[in-house]
């Protein structure tokens, strides 16, 4: 298939001006401990990826759905064990989550 | 990597900036709208610059394992109230691809980009463990910066451990290798 040049070009455009523009408008960098041209997108905007907060979990006995063999990142904390299968968080990156009073960031 | 969300006293909730730092992910916290390197634990902009998450226990395995060792455990429900495709992971491509993206390093003879590796910090030192080896010495005995590193795994729960000569918990967490070489790039490796 043959690309329009004139299309290329815009999208030269966008990912040489626009896109690191759009990358880094909404942060405050003033202040930091990184150089910024070391900061790139990953692609997805902010949110793109969209975090979990205030999860639903299910028991054990009753997680149908769940395979024997998947993977999953388990914690125990507080007396309360919680497992996040993996092939869930790789759709979030984030939970925020809380284990009794403990606020708790599962992270992927 | 898990991590506590009370920050020098006050509960902070994350989301994803889709923002990189050499291969990590910079999540952000919707308080202060500092970036955070995900692997780091550590604010890398923003007001909240230098400060530090607190690193909780996490084990990865398999669900089978863990419910034995914790019957009454609970599992993260498929409604999230986000509408997407759970039976697979997104990311089972890049699981299985040899490389990563690594253009800051090069890579030491016999070593894979990503292959995994315990990483440890002491005193501003890093080092590197590849969980290979580990698995296959079920224990590894080391010094390093002055002090006894212990790593021990267990297959029968996946539970991998870092101890001191004391038995004190030291803070490890597994990556890949050009992950971790990333934000140690003066790393020592095992």
């Amino acid at each position: 298939m043959k690309t329009n040049p004139s299309i290329s070009v815009l999208w030269l455009v966008l990912l040489i001006v626009v896109f690191p523009f759009l990358a880094s408008a909404s942060w405050d960098y003033s202040k930091r401990s990184i150089p910024l041209d070391e900061i790139l997108s990953g692609g997805p905007p902010r949110d793109g990826i969209p975090a979990l907060t205030e999860p639903a979990f299910v028991a054990a006995d009753r997680a149908g759905f769940m395979r024997a063999d998947e993977q999953v990142m388990g914690v125990f904390l507080n007396g309360i064990a919680k497992a996040y299968p993996t092939r869930i968080l790789s759709w979030h990156e984030l939970v925020n989550d809380r284990f009794g009073k403990q606020p708790v960031l599962v992270s992927w | 990597m898990v991590y506590s969300r009370q920050i020098k006293g006050t509960e902070r909730f994350f989301g994803v900036s889709g923002l990189l730092y050499r291969s990590n992910v910079l999540m952000y916290d919707r308080g202060s709208e500092s970036l955070w390197s995900q692997i780091k634990g550590e604010a890398v902009t923003g007001p909240l610059t230098g400060t530090e998450l607190e690193v909780l226990p996490s084990t990865l395995t398999t669900w089978k394992k863990w419910r034995m060792q914790h019957p009454d455990t609970q599992v993260l429900s498929l409604e999230t109230g986000f509408s997407r495709n759970y039976a697979t992971d997104p990311y089972l491509d890049y699981y299985a691809q040899q490389s990563g993206f690594r253009s800051f390093f090069k890579l030491g003879p016999g070593e894979k980009e990503k292959e995994l590796v315990v990483g440890i910090v002491i005193d501003g030192k890093a080092k590197a463990y590849p969980l290979k080896e580990i698995k296959k010495a079920i224990q590894i005995k080391d010094k390093f910066a002055g002090i006894d590193v212990v790593l021990s795994f267990d297959a029968s729960t996946d539970q991998l451990s870092v101890v001191d000569g004391s038995g004190n918990n030291i803070e490890q967490i597994t990556v890949y290798w050009f992950v971790w070489k990333g934000i140690w790039a003066d790393t020592a490796r095992y």
